[in-house]
């Protein structure tokens, strides 16, 4: 029995043996299928989430709102959309705090760039909305510009469906090329087969841009499905594709052209996106080109070829001075254009030249005003070259602000060119100091005409900017002429600041021929200062000039006042008739008068007592009589 | 046969049971491929279109205590050379490296940016430039040639000068005048922006006639940052008022929008208020859509100028507007004339220039619109200029005068439309009901190496599937 027992304990202790076993031979091969075939159920750990432990860990709390801005965007990869928001924002502000400056750009560029590569892992759509919602229009298209770029290299199908949210042609445009250069990262065929889906008005541009991006992996191929088209539809593209191209990445270009010389000289012409030139990708361009062909001529020369334009401005391969040589050379030998510039293929060609002119002008002028300056001038008179003189006369004054106006300015005035420059030279001496180019004008080789001119702008900047000094300038320069205006000017100027001054500066130093102009000037500041003291003063002046100059500011003043009032009127137009019959010169009494009867027509103040009034003369009456 | 025992079908279920479980378990453990690769991945071969493979190298970088030329041609490799994508990451890559190893960054990075990332340099050089252990001497050697030029040579003066390095003034003698005046005016901006007494106290010592007022006016352009409404009032005189302005707004109108609006509205009789509304509105357009800000713009401008806004500022609203949305540029100009009528208005002239750029169908209409109108002459086909480079200088209103749109105008928009859409550019030209001036015009500039530069049997194999009409003015021209 007992042995019985023991028999089933074994088989059942046998039987739990064998069940533990089949547990975990099933567990083993279950793990094992598991590991290799299963679907992970849980998402994976991104490398911007880092792994393992620390702040980069997945399970790691996101930094706080107020955290700095970097440690915030090494934890995108934890956020969702609601903390993507907060951080855009983050990034808007300090954006905002930075001024929008060229260093602040690449790092925001960067930050917008790991943002957006999470938000269009979880949305793309609600990402460009995002994007969307900033308020700085900088910001926003680059914020436009990562998103597309993210979610074109994840979803570009959704992604080019709502470029229509993006208001403004500029800013679709710019989201659709940063689109369609993800899209051929992803795909290259698929990119541009997507281009003519996505805006007709822009298919040039955008297959121009895939194809330049697809040219960087594959210039061949790209080239070749470019110029499927026939015509100019396939040619157009492929042509701004390889000039975009060659200004992106000119070494990558020179080695294609290298490695497939075959499509390389069957390449349609050249073309040179103006958007795509920038200084930087222009020197680079020159280096490459030198490079190459073992000068910058000579590379010019193979670009010429390839572009198969005579001339091409944007890229600017010479030296300027050369440059511009080159171009009135090269226009001296154009056949086509007639003496007179009329409509059609004429006219685009001096059009043509006049921009070019212009644009080479300036660019010499960037680096050496003056030669450009003197170039100018050797032009022929019908170029019109004087219209260009003041733009590059203005450059020359921006690089050397002492010593540029100077040398415009005792250049020789003979010449249109030279003399327009000086004029804006002239201005410039006289706006920084006019006082040292009152001075300076006898040593300046100007005509009279120019040196006239340049002494009334220095004068009349004066009397503005320090009248007091005009003022001593004049006592200490008894016979040179100065405009009466700008004497006028300063007196008054300084009356409203130190009347006595100006007082004393009038009775003492002015010049008897201007001596009462000048104390009318005063008194109406007086006046205007201190009523009462004025006419105190009015009345301690001596019968003369000065006197009758200074009733007749108070006349011009009061009838102004009883203008406005009828109350005033009615006391104030007596005493101006009072006035205005103490003046001694007839043709002045008799206008003084007029506009006082005049005005108490005006506002209804009987004037009949005035006209029987005892000290006024009989010819007087007489013609306010006949007036009346 | 015996049918299985019960603890057999047990057993069995048990294997099934803990299969199931364990391969649940493997499928938990098992995280999902890694789409971004971890952060020694920077390596070439790596493609760059996978996604998030930038975003996962941006965040390398930048958490990393420090770089070299293992990290850029690294970065190259996956990047390519003259990308977007090289240049942001080299601007990030040299930082660290400056960091961490000036001198190396100098000899080694400075040649890789210049060959493959030339955006960059500016930036570069800003930062080498502030290292204390960098002379400038050598960053003066390694400046690129023009016109890239003048940008590295303005950040490295503005860097130089942030870093107090005064020997810096003295290693201007192999620029030219203009490279001069410009390296010595961005040092002391620099140097103004940490210690302004010092930056004053060293232009005051210059000797130059032409170094001083140019430090002078670096000094000014740190100081409008600073404190705008002293500078703005002391430099009125100046002749370089404008920039000054344009710098004192900038900064203002982020940090105190309302004392900058109260200034420029307290300046209405002022001489300088047509550069004061400028920089106002040219900040104003920098920080936000100037649709958005336009209704207080005007109440501004309005109080500014009760007349009408001068040219100036038109000739800088417009353009903007119309890039936003070409109605809202029209509206502004109706309001500007004060009627719906806007074909007598200079702005209409802005308006088809800056449509001729983003939007030549619309440029088309726009012309249409003003010669259609009732009692308008239609000048498109001719032109009353005498001399190109006249018109080329002319003013809106000069050539609202002399006739808009005229030939030259048309001539404008059937370039920048060649460029853009030929096809409909021709197409549009050639219509019926244009004047065959206009269409001979459009097919010579398209033809011209002036204009378009098509070859003419590209075009005629283009015009081959086009309406008759065209097809025959196309030949007609190409005599083919």
């Amino acid at each position: 029995m007992a042995h019985h027992r023991h028999r089933e304990r074994t088989k059942t202790k046998h039987a739990l043996l064998l069940r533990c076993l089949c547990a975990l031979v099933g567990l083993s091969f279950g793990l094992a299928a598991g590991l290799y075939f299963s679907n992970p159920l849980v998402e994976a750990v991104n490398a911007m989430q880092g792994g393992g432990a620390g702040p980069l860990a997945k399970n790691a709390p996101l930094p706080p709102m107020g955290a700095p801005l970097q440690e915030r965007v090494a934890a995108v990869g934890r956020m969702d959309d609601d903390a993507l928001i907060g951080l855009l924002s983050a990034m808007q502000d300090e954006w905002t705090r930075s001024g929008g400056t060229p260093e602040a750009e690449f790092r925001t560029m960067l930050n917008l760039r790991i943002l957006f590569s999470r938000w269009t892992d979880l949305k793309g759509l609600k990402a460009l909305k995002g994007a969307l919602g900033l308020k700085d229009p900088r910001l926003m298209e680059m914020a436009l510009e990562a998103a597309m770029t993210e979610w074109g290299l994840r979803d570009m199908l959704a992604a080019s469906q709502s470029l229509t949210l993006i208001p403004g042609t500029l800013s679709r445009q710019r989201a659709m090329t940063a689109l369609v250069r993800a899209g051929v990262r992803r795909s290259p065929v698929q990119g541009l087969a997507i281009t003519g889906k996505m805006g007709p008005d822009a298919a040039l541009l955008l297959r121009r841009t895939a194809g330049a991006e697809w040219m960087s992996r594959d210039a061949t191929h790209a080239l070749r499905f470019l110029t499927q088209e026939p015509g100019m539809n396939g040619t157009l593209p492929a042509g701004w594709a390889l000039g975009q191209w060659l200004l992106e990445d000119p070494a990558g270009f020179m080695a294609w052209r290298k490695k497939d010389p075959a499509a390389a000289n069957s390449m349609p012409r050249m073309r040179f996106p103006e958007d795509t030139i920038s200084p930087g990708r222009l020197t680079r361009l020159h280096a490459e080109l030198a490079k190459e062909f073992g000068t910058l001529d000579g590379g010019a020369a193979w670009l010429l070829k390839a572009s198969g334009a005579p001339n091409l401005y944007p890229l600017q391969l010479k030296a300027p001075l050369a440059a511009a040589q080159a171009e009135m050379d090269a226009w001296g030998n154009t056949p086509a254009p007639d003496s007179k510039p009329e409509v059609s293929l004429n006219w685009l060609i001096y059009t043509s030249h006049a921009r070019a002119v212009r644009m080479l002008a300036l660019q010499l002028a960037e680096s050496d005003p003056a030669a450009a300056l003197k170039w100018l001038a050797s032009l022929p008179a019908k170029e019109e070259p004087e219209l260009l003189a003041p733009a590059v006369a203005l450059k020359w004054l921006a690089q050397a602000p002492a010593s540029a106006p100077g040398r415009i300015v005792s250049s020789d005035s003979a010449n249109p060119v030279m003399k327009a420059a000086a004029g804006v030279a002239a201005r410039s001496l006289v706006q920084a100091d006019p006082l040292k180019s009152l001075e300076s004008v006898a040593t300046l080789s100007l005509d009279e005409k120019a040196a006239e001119s340049l002494k009334a702008a220095a004068f009349s900047e004066l009397a503005s900017r320090s009248p007091a000094t005009l003022l001593d300038w004049i006592t200490a320069h008894p016979n040179s002429p100065v405009p009466a205006a700008a004497t006028a000017a300063a007196v008054k100027a300084l009356a409203r600041t130190d009347l006595p001054r100006a007082l004393q500066w009038v009775q003492q130093k002015a010049a008897p021929a201007e001596k009462a102009g000048l104390m009318a000037s005063v008194f109406e500041t007086m006046l205007r200062n201190d009523r009462d003291a004025a006419l105190e003063y009015l009345k301690s002046l001596p019968a003369g000039k000065e006197r009758e100059a200074a009733m007749l500011v108070q006349l011009n003043a009061d009838i102004e006042i009883a203008q406005t009032d009828t109350f005033f009127a009615a006391n104030l137009l007596p005493d101006c008739f009072e006035h205005a019959l103490q003046l001694s010169a007839d043709e002045e009494r008799l206008k003084a008068l007029r506009r006082v009867i005049q005005c108490m027509k005006q506002m209804r103040v009987p004037e009949e007592k005035m006209l029987s009034h005892p000290n006024l003369r009989a010819a007087d009456r007489t013609a306010l009589l006949k007036n009346s | 046969m015996p049918l299985p025992q019960p603890g057999g079908i047990v057993n069995l279920l048990l294997v099934f049971l803990f299969g199931g479980g364990g391969w649940i378990l493997a499928a938990y453990l098992k995280t999902a491929p890694v789409r971004h690769p971890e952060k020694e991945s920077i390596a070439a071969g790596v493609p760059r279109n996978e996604p998030g493979i930038f975003a996962a190298d941006a965040l390398h970088i930048l958490a990393a205590d420090k770089a070299e030329a293992k990290e850029f041609d690294d970065l190259l490799a996956r990047y390519g050379s003259g990308t977007s994508d090289l240049q942001l990451l080299a601007v990030a890559v040299m930082e660290k490296w400056t960091a961490s190893d000036a001198a190396g960054a100098l000899s080694a990075g400075l040649p890789r940016c210049k060959d493959h990332a030339p955006g960059a340099l500016p930036r570069v050089m800003a930062l080498l430039g502030s290292r204390p252990e960098i002379p400038v001497t050598s960053l003066m050697a390694a400046l690129p040639s023009e016109p890239l030029r003048r940008e590295c040579l303005s950040a490295l003066g503005e860097a130089s000068g942030r870093a107090s390095k005064s020997d810096a003034l003295a290693q201007t003698g192999a620029l030219t005048p203009g490279e001069r005046t410009l390296f010595v005016r961005e040092w002391h901006r620099g140097r103004a922006a940490g210690d302004l007494p010092a930056a004053q106290k060293s232009a005051a010592a210059l000797t130059d006639s032409d170094d001083r007022p140019a430090a002078r006016l670096g000094c000014l352009l740190a100081r409008a940052v600073t404190e705008p409404e002293a500078v703005l009032r002391e430099s009125a005189n100046r002749e370089d008022f404008p920039q000054i302005a344009e710098t004192a707004f900038h900064r203002w109108l982020a940090r105190d929008s309302g004392a900058a609006w109260n200034f420029a509205a307290s300046l209405k009789d002022d001489l300088r208020v047509t550069d004061i509304a400028k920089a106002i509105v040219k900040a104003e357009m920098e920080r936000r859509n100037l649709s958005e800000t336009m209704p207080e713009l005007t109440t501004l401008l309005g109080r500014l100028f009760p007349a009408s806004y001068p040219a100036e500022l038109t000739g800088m609203m417009i353009p903007a507007l119309a890039a936003e949305r070409g109605e809202n540029a029209q509206k502004f100009i109706e309001q500007q004339a004060g009627s719906p009528d806007i074909r007598r208005h200079a702005g209409v002239a802005v308006l088809f220039d800056t449509l001729c750029a983003i939007d030549p169908p619309a440029a088309w209409r726009l012309a249409e619109f003003c010669v259609q109108a009732e009692g308008a002459k239609d000048g498109r086909a001719s032109h009353q200029w005498i001399s190109a480079m006249k018109r080329d200088l002319a003013t809106p209103q000069q050539r609202l005068e002399a006739g808009f749109p005229d030939f030259t105008d048309m001539s404008n928009l059937a370039q920048h439309w060649l460029k853009v859409d030929p096809p409909a550019a021709i197409t549009a030209f050639c219509s019926r009901g244009v004047d065959p001036v206009l269409q001979r015009m459009v097919i010579e500039t398209a033809l011209s190496t002036s204009g378009a530069n098509i070859p003419a049997e590209e075009l005629l194999e283009w015009a081959k599937k086009q309406p008759a009409q065209i097809h025959d003015a196309i030949k007609a021209r190409t005599g083919k």
